[in-house]
């Protein structure tokens, strides 16, 4: 029972309430001292109850009544308030630890949640944090009661007569081996039963995946047949879990009707030999329910609690991962003024295979600079590492003539404004949307960055304007409200550097004629790295660099790269003729 | 009006109910019989330990061996009914259910493609998930309880009654009073509880949504206004939780009056009329004992009714789909013809009223003869192929197949002439041979070899190394999107039937498996009837005629070159889209 537990990952779990944990624990174990009390006080009334209704002692009778009242005026106060601050504690300590956890994985570098599904993690603060407070609420106040109740009437038991009390524990005993004997199997069979579901749960899934399949093959009858298959496993494992739990029920019935009724039988033949008196049988019969109590929840206890310490486990995983560091170590590159200054640059996501191989170009104050090659170039690990998403594994980087570990992340990426290739919004309104560009940017501000993102037209059209809500990831609009969403947020960024990765290729002819248009303006004045597949939307930008296999293979205007006749002018020829096809 | 509405869910509930457990009637009655034996017995363990009680006071040694027989005898009876009744209640419950499971599937497998489609997925699944188990849970957790606790309450009332009336009554005093305050009481919980799970709904959404943005949180140096958003979130959550809190340890007092009060009423009066020798002591304790049981069986009731508040709701919508019209069944079967296949006359078309996807279509489709249909996305042309194979009905226009009008064909045999390649290449989980079957189940290995050749699919099939027997499909083998177009563009090529019908087949294959495909199907097309959806220029030039489609209309006609000489609309979008097909 204790082998399969271990402590320490116990007592991690509780630390996980912080400054909680006293007020729960106090809480706790009021609420439990306060049933038992009540429970094993009740004992104690019935004893002196049924001696004065025996022998018609008025005054044994009286003090039964008295403390039945005050028991049960107590109950009736300390109780609601004791339960009303666990509660309070519970609520607080998982609220910290869920934003304790988001806060964490908001600080957690990009790798990290490039390489977990975000749903993974949100498994955390929702799931994980839902099992341990299973294990707070439910599992922990059971085994508290338990062992408070529990001890309590086994103690007051064996005051009250030890013979009959020794039969009730070899029956708690019993009681508590065949249902840890039933346990295994059961969870089991419990298990085979899960498992059969999600099967039948995947076929019926895929007969509304494939219907138009069933209809056009004809197949219903074959597919109807797996399926009947599943299910039929379904029902013969349930009917195996039945037969075991009925077995079960019968003999919880047994020894249950046995510590009732079977202390009743022992008790009255020890009455009529004068051994004992009815109110102390009584009294026996009374208690006997925390007795079994504390041995059916502490056997219960061990597994229940698995599943919240497997929960605890991944929320600490996430807790102790190590956080995005505060700066970078890589040194810089140029003492001129460039803006962007790379030498050498290397980068690899898994360390074995090198995306960028010594990456070296200059990027002055103002230039436009596009990148252009297939895909699997490199060309989107550069803006990453712009952003400071990763650290370069090797070689040196400046920005406006500092060294990259001059900067801290947040300062680096202040200097810049990034417009992604899906544009994503959070869910709020247009408004809230576009000022996370600037926080403290007022009203004005926003609406004149719209206007030269050209979005000023559909966002006034909408019935409720700047306040329309976007919706979750912001799918109420489209994409091409989107793209100038994410545009005139930039626009307010008002940062020195422009990063556009790919930010026209979601987008049908129309809209991308008016985002081509807002990227002008949001262009002028400012360094900007642009990404792009369609070569018309980078024709003048003052400076290309042609990647393959993260190495530069070819740089200059677009004119000069024509007149190179390399890997540049075969692209854009391909592009060309397809279009005249 | 509403007691009536109310009523008559009440009933259907039942009546669906029986009608799936009725097969099992034996179980039932065995369910049924225990619970009354088990009542019985726990009614009677409470009469024998009065009497036990009252002979042992009396030192009547002789009466009380008699009883402890007696005690034996009932603690066999209650052993077996316990046994049975979880038994028997769970054995025809997971029947029944297993039964409905069934007769879902079979049911769905007969609805209209525009049933299923226009339902969300996740509800449909839910129905055989979640419904099903909750009624599962209410048969084998609650329905025999409908007989138990009645039984209990009722008896025991009137075996109290008679040791006691007065008792009785003075018991039972203050608890109609209490049930009604903690219900008055607990009446705002309900919302405040769908508030409160609602909030935290709101909360996990923003911080999910907050994670699966991090890139721009990060870029923009959005951290803390984030984590202040989340934080307002899960605070407001919080607030609605104390609320709850709040609310419950006010009921707490009347909840815990509830379960005691009938007791130290008892104990009160009880004790005062057994001091008075009025009541012997063995009618005390049964009194004591008694009031436990019917307490407990009380407190239930309001779960219970919550329960079958909840049952009912899945109930009546597995109902729904169980009574949802199915596709048509009559029509027969046509022999095919040699010539015009399928003649399109006119036809009109909308998904909505007065929304027309398409409007005055004609065109027919010849033996060895291939059309294409092209157009932007929204200009119609998935629409074409769900009329033809009579997935939906034309509002306007006629479709004829063989000659002969949709209206008055059978559902399957139509679909029997057409061989179908769709956008989306799903597959079955199983191996690839039986996916491939699927398109004609009594196929030998041979043709299904025959048939993967075809395909172009037979080479990447006898690299993988478990060859035809790959388990595909949700928990099989990925294979990439040719390659799964491949398989299904296979199991067509088995079916054999007149008319083929390629969707955007060959979309997800690279220039150099496509050119294979595209020349099997070119021998395999002499004798069929082919219309292909495509966006790739290769497979629409080699049609015979091009349909432009623009807008549900037909905007031009004729061979591509004819089309690209008009120098209209069909050029124009050839431009376009060969543009994006370019990957740089």
């Amino acid at each position: 029972m204790f082998k399969k537990w271990n402590f320490p990952e116990f007592f991690r779990m509780m630390s996980l309430m912080q400054r909680q944990l006293w007020n729960y624990l106090i809480t706790l174990c009021l609420i439990a001292g306060i049933y038992s009390a009540h429970m094993i006080l009740l004992a104690f009334i019935n004893e002196r109850l049924l001696n004065g209704a025996i022998s018609g002692d008025q005054e044994l009778l009286t003090s039964a009544i008295v403390l039945t009242c005050v028991v049960l005026v107590l109950a009736c106060i300390t109780s609601p308030i004791a339960m009303y601050l666990f509660d309070l504690a519970v609520h607080r300590a998982l609220t910290h630890l869920k934003l304790r956890l988001f806060k964490k994985i908001q600080d957690l570098p990009v790798s990290y949640l490039e390489k977990r599904h975000s749903g993974d993690l949100i498994s955390a603060i929702t799931n994980d944090v839902n099992s341990v407070e299973q294990a707070y609420r439910y599992h922990l106040y059971l085994l508290v009661e338990a062992i408070f109740y529990g001890t309590g009437s086994t103690i007051a038991m064996f005051v009250l007569d030890w013979r009959l009390s020794m039969l009730m524990v070899v029956l708690g005993m019993a009681s508590a081996y065949f249902t840890t004997k039933y346990a295994g199997p059961l969870r089991e069979i419990g298990d085979k039963v899960q498992t059969a579901m999600s099967d039948m749960t995947v076929h019926w899934v895929d007969m509304v995946g494939g219907f138009r399949l069933l209809k056009v093959f004809k197949i219903s009858g074959f597919v109807l047949e797996r399926f009947g298959q599943k299910n039929e496993a379904i029902v013969a494992h349930n009917i195996e879990r039945i037969r075991l739990d009925s077995q079960l029920k019968g003999i919880n019935y047994l020894l249950s009707i046995f510590s009732l009724i079977g202390v009743f039988v022992v008790g009255s033949f020890m009455v009529a030999s004068g051994e004992i008196d009815f109110g102390t049988v009584m009294g026996i019969v009374t208690l006997q329910n925390g007795v079994a109590f504390l041995f059916l929840n502490f056997g219960n206890f061990f597994t229940n609690l698995q599943g919240s310490l497997a929960g605890s486990k991944r929320i600490y995983d996430i807790l102790n991962a190590e956080s995005e560091p505060d700066h970078y170590n890589t040194s810089g590159s140029s003492k001129g003024d460039e803006a962007i200054s790379l030498r050498g640059l290397d980068f690899s996501y898994d360390g074995r295979e090198k995306v960028l191989q010594g990456l070296s170009f200059d990027i002055r104050p103002g230039q436009v600079a596009a990148l252009v090659g297939p895909s699997g170039s490199g060309k989107s690990t550069v803006i990453k590492l712009l952003l400071g998403f990763y650290e370069p594994t090797g070689g040196n980087l400046s920005i406006n003539g500092r060294p990259l570990s001059a900067y801290t992340l947040e300062e680096l990426r202040d200097q810049i404004a990034y417009v992604p290739q899906e544009a994503f919004l959070f869910e709020g309104t247009i408004e809230e949307n576009i000022a996370h560009g600037r926080p403290d940017a007022t009203h004005d501000d926003v609406v004149r960055a719209v206007k030269l993102a050209n979005a000023h037209e559909f966002i006034s059209d909408m019935s409720q304007g700047y306040a329309t809500r976007v919706g979750e990831r912001g799918i109420r609009l489209s994409g091409g409200q989107r793209q100038r969403i994410a545009i005139a947020r930039a626009i307010l960024r008002d940062a020195p550097i422009l990063l556009l990765d790919e930010a026209t290729s979601a987008l049908d002819t129309a809209s991308e004629q008016l985002v081509l248009e807002a990227l002008q303006t949001l262009m002028k004045g400012r360094t900007t790295v642009a990404i792009a597949h369609r070569l018309k939307t980078i024709e003048h930008a003052d400076v290309i660099f042609v990647l393959e296999k993260g190495k530069i293979v070819e740089k200059g205007t677009h004119h000069e790269l024509l007149k190179q006749e390399g890997v540049y002018s075969r692209l854009h020829n391909i592009q060309f003729a397809e279009s005249l096809t | 009006m509403t007691q009536n509405s109310k009523s008559s869910t009440l009933r259907k509930t039942i009546s669906v109910i029986y009608r799936f457990i009725r097969p099992y009637k034996g179980w039932v009655i065995t369910a049924l019989t225990a619970s009354v034996i088990a009542a019985i017995c726990d009614l009677t363990g409470v009469y024998l330990i009065k009497q036990m009680i009252d002979n042992a006071l009396a030192s009547e040694t002789q009466q009380l061996a008699m009883i402890v027989v007696l005690v034996a005898v009932m603690v066999v009876a209650g052993f077996v009914a316990n046994y049975f009744l979880t038994y028997a209640t769970g054995r025809f419950g997971t029947k029944a259910v297993g039964d409905m499971r069934n007769a879902l599937a079979v049911r769905l497998s007969e609805l209209p493609v525009s049933d299923v489609e226009n339902e969300r997925s996740g509800d449909l699944v839910s129905r055989v998930t979640n419904d099903v188990s909750a009624i599962q849970s209410f048969i084998s957790q609650h329905s025999t309880n409908l007989i138990y606790a009645p039984i209990i309450v009722v008896s025991a009332l009137i075996y109290l009654g008679s040791l006691n009336w007065k008792l009785t009554l003075v018991s039972f005093a203050a608890t109609p009073i209490m049930m009604y305050i903690a219900n008055l009481i607990s009446k705002p919980i309900q919302e405040q509880s769908s508030n409160y799970y609602g909030a935290l709904a709101e909360a996990n959404s923003v911080a999910q949504e907050g994670i699966a943005g991090n890139a721009i949180t990060k870029a923009f140096n959005l951290q803390k206004p984030m984590y202040a958003k989340v934080e307002g979130f899960y605070y407001k959550a919080m607030h609605h939780g104390f609320k709850i809190a709040k609310q419950e340890s006010l009921m707490r007092p009347s909840v815990v009056m509830m379960y005691e009060l009938p007791v130290v009423l008892c104990t009160i009066y009880g004790g005062y009329l057994a001091v008075s020798g009025l009541l012997a002591a063995g009618a005390l304790v049964a009194f004591l004992q008694m009031l436990r049981m019917l307490v407990i069986q009380t407190v239930q009731i309001p779960d219970l009714v919550s329960n079958a508040r909840s049952v009912a709701g899945a109930v009546g919508r597995i109902t729904d789909m169980l009574e949802a019209p199915t596709e048509r069944t009559n029509g027969r079967a046509f022999t095919p013809v040699e010539n015009a296949l399928v003649v399109i006359d006119d036809v009109t078309f909308g998904y909505e009223k007065d929304k027309n996807i398409i409007a005055g279509v004609s065109f027919t489709l010849t033996k060895g003869k291939t059309i294409a249909l092209v157009g932007s996305s929204g200009s119609g042309k998935s629409t074409i192929l769900n009329l033809l194979l009579s997935f939906y009905e034309p509002q306007k226009g006629a479709i004829l197949v063989h000659g002969h009008d949709l209206k008055d064909w059978n559902l399957k045999a139509l679909r029997d002439q057409f061989a179908v390649v769709s956008q989306d290449t799903f597959l079955f989980p199983g191996t690839i041979e039986d996916n491939i079957r699927l398109g004609n189940i009594e196929a030998d290995f041979n043709q299904i070899v025959e048939a993967s050749k075809i395909a172009g699919a037979y080479s990447f099939i006898q690299e993988l190394p478990e060859g035809f027997q790959t388990q595909v499909g949700e928990r099989g083998t990925v294979l990439s999107g040719g390659q799964k177009q491949r398989i299904s563009i296979a199991r067509a090529a088995l079916k054999k039937a007149p008319i083929l019908l390629l969707d955007e087949a060959t979309s997800a294959l690279d220039n150099e498996s496509e050119a294979q495909v595209q020349q099997a199907l070119e021998v395999f097309s002499k004798d069929h009837a082919t219309m292909v959806i495509a966006h790739r220029l290769s497979t629409i030039k080699m049609a015979d005629e091009i349909l432009m489609l623009d807008q549900g209309h037909i905007a031009e006609r004729g061979t591509h070159q004819e089309l690209m000489e008009l120098d209209g609309l069909y050029h124009q979008y050839h431009m376009e889209n060969e543009e994006d097909m370019q990957h740089v």
